[in-house]
């Protein structure tokens, strides 16, 4: 697939924008891990019923917006700009990890709001909802694969694909069959 | 000039992709390998653990263990 090349303004407003959603979103899920947090460690009943209450909002409100948001102004960069999709390693593995962190995400919502109904009801005891397992293990996974896109991102570590490569023989042939 | 100089790296970082051209062969880079591994690694850690535990991963272990048990669906419908 050829890539239509973004202009050097675009590019930088498109990439602006991208950065936003995505550090949006670690910061979004450290505020979501510090409510898990207090699910699990809190004896305070009101606290851990608020505490799921505000994690079905911040996730349904702010993590999935920005999740989305990510991953659709990560596939514009990429198809915005000479790196393309399939061509580099650090690009490839970052959509992947991306698709499968919104994937399990929207999995994860679902259970939250389940969640946050059997809190919300006024009949569960202090006891009942200590008995509701934690969503701590996926929030904390979830930052781990978060931490190590943003990684890749930063620092893009050198590789092409063999797709990347076979393009970038291509274009090299077809550069040098051009010069008079 | 500073206008000229701001163009050429907004160019060099559009372009960058221009690494590895003179590899005569393909090859997989050695962080990817271990980058395979390491998540491989992970996949059976998360695996061995889930069937120690019990292998329960669905929503339905969410449900609370108490002596209410009344369904989870009904329990949204209440509110």
């Amino acid at each position: 697939m050829e890539a239509m090349i973004m202009t050097p303004g675009l590019r930088k407003f498109t990439l602006a924008i991208h950065i936003t959603f995505s550090v949006g979103w670690i910061g979004a899920v450290a505020a979501y891990i510090a409510l898990d947090v207090t699910t699990v460690t809190s004896q305070d009943v009101q606290t851990v019923r608020a505490a799921y209450l505000a994690m079905a909002l911040t996730a349904g409100y702010v993590i999935v917006p920005l999740a989305l948001a990510s991953l659709l102004t990560g596939l514009v960069m990429s198809l915005g700009t000479r790196w393309g999709l399939f061509r580099h390693y650090w690009v490839l593995i970052s959509l992947l990890l991306t698709v499968l962190a919104t994937a399990v995400l929207l999995v994860e919502t679902r259970i939250i709001n389940r969640l946050a109904a059997i809190a919300a009801d006024p009949a569960m005891s202090g006891n009942d909802l200590r008995a509701l397992e934690s969503t701590l293990v996926h929030s904390v996974g979830g930052m781990a694969v978060l931490l190590v896109v943003m990684w890749l991102n930063v620092y893009k570590p050198r590789g092409l694909t063999a797709y990347g490569w076979r393009k970038q023989q291509e274009e090299r042939k077809q550069r040098t069959m051009s010069k008079p | 000039m500073v206008m000229a100089e701001k163009d050429r790296i907004e160019q060099r970082e559009n372009t960058e992709d221009t690494y590895m051209t003179d590899l005569p062969s393909y090859s997989t880079p050695r962080w990817v390998k271990v980058f395979a591994l390491v998540a491989i690694l992970l996949i059976l850690l998360v695996l061995i653990t889930m069937i120690i535990v019990g292998g329960d991963h669905g929503p339905g272990r969410h449900r609370p263990s108490g002596a209410d048990n009344t369904p989870v669906t009904l329990v949204a419908h209440r509110l």
